[in-house]
């Protein structure tokens, strides 16, 4: 085989072949499922591929030329990805520290030139990957806050209706697990309430609530929603009928248990179960849960009402 | 010598906490350069043949 470009090339066409071959393994193995967990791993390797090939150059094929590409897989790599930084810094370190060795074995006249000019551009491709790593990190974490901030609801932490209805959207994607019942929570009186001990203790008692809720949804498989001014929404995911109704009544119960004697506050809790249909439009089920909780105020409030379909049960 | 060993500690630290609330993120983006980057390799490897 000839090589058109540089008579150094011929000899370099077996290196050539072998990287570029490594290179599409890698590529290949990275986009299988089951290395998605160890993409850090495939990255780590691709880059030792890089800087073997880059070594081999320098000290086996060139050993009468300085390294070149050498310096340049030192600049790129550090910048290349995130990591720990000292692990980073580290992986350069080791292949410095090959080549150097090597360097001084194989080409000892050119030995100290590469280590310096490595040591510089390593130096150099170190300080601006930490650096840069420093400001995506720092990206990432300012839309994660702006991301949260959009989605929760400041006085009770939990998710927002905004957050409620792009999770609505989300159910249409083909994978997406949805609930098996949506509970609507009103807290009953809750004008009066407020009229009688101020809006300092309306915004404490939604805001005990909200604590209480996001109790429940570390310990059970429920997702809430602050829906409007007293009414909250929860999510149940997994669960049969007679689960809902007594999930939605430990909630009822432990809300009643909440508050202190001298400001208390109960909930209504309508209960839809939508476990076993086929539901195109979950607003219809929220809708239902809504006539719920308006039937379980109509009963007197304090209580858990549950539809299902058109059939009703108290 | 002490402090700068902190430092060196506290920006491990400062990594380890923003990386564990931003794992998808970071996973995301080195996927990404990973298919960049053997793709590329792989491709500047076969340019001088």
């Amino acid at each position: 085989m000839t090589a058109p470009l540089s008579n150094t090339k011929p000899d370099l066409v077996p290196t050539y072949l072998l990287s570029a071959a490594l290179f599409f393994i890698l590529l290949f193995v990275s986009r299988l499922p089951l290395v998605k967990e160890y993409t850090l791993y495939v990255l780590y390797l691709c880059f030792s591929v890089f800087f073997l090939f880059a070594i081999y150059l320098s000290v086996i094929h060139s050993p009468d030329m300085r390294a070149t590409i050498l310096l340049g897989a030192f600049c790129i790599v550090p910048f290349s990805f995130i990591d720990r930084p000292a692990r980073i810094n580290l992986f350069v370190a080791f292949w410095f520290g090959v080549h150097t060795v090597s360097a001084f074995h194989l080409k000892p006249q050119y030995a100290l030139d590469d280590t310096i000019n490595c040591l510089c551009f390593a130096i150099l491709g170190c300080y601006i990957g930490n650096m840069t790593m420093w400001i995506r990190l720092e990206g990432y974490e300012a839309q994660r806050l702006l991301t949260i901030e959009k989605e929760t609801d400041v006085l009770t932490g939990l998710y927002n209706r905004r957050k409620l209805f792009e999770t609505l959207a989300n159910f249409e994607a083909a994978n997406a697990e949805t609930p098996s019942g949506i509970l609507m929570i009103d807290i009953d009186h809750f004008k009066e309430y407020n009229d009688r001990y101020g809006h300092a203790a309306g915004d404490k008692c939604l805001s005990r609530l909200g604590d209480m809720f996001l109790k429940f949804s570390q310990n059970l498989r429920l997702q809430f929603y602050r829906y409007g001014g007293e009414e909250f929404l929860a999510m149940a995911y997994g669960y049969n009928r007679e689960e809902l109704l007594s999930i939605a009544e430990s909630l009822r119960i432990a809300a009643q248990d909440l508050h202190q004697k001298d400001t208390p506050a109960t909930i209504s809790i309508g209960v839809a179960y939508c476990g076993d249909e086929q539901v195109r439009n979950y607003e219809n089920i929220i809708d239902r849960a809504d006539k719920a909780v308006y039937a379980a105020k109509r009963l007197g409030r304090n209580q858990v009402f549950i539809v299902q379909n058109e059939e009703q049960t108290d | 010598m002490k402090k700068r060993l902190n430092i060196l500690w506290n920006n491990e630290n400062r990594y380890m906490r923003l990386a564990s609330v931003n794992r998808k993120a970071i996973l995301t983006y080195n996927k990404k350069i990973l298919s960049a980057m053997t793709l590329i390799g792989g491709l500047l490897m076969m340019l001088p043949l």
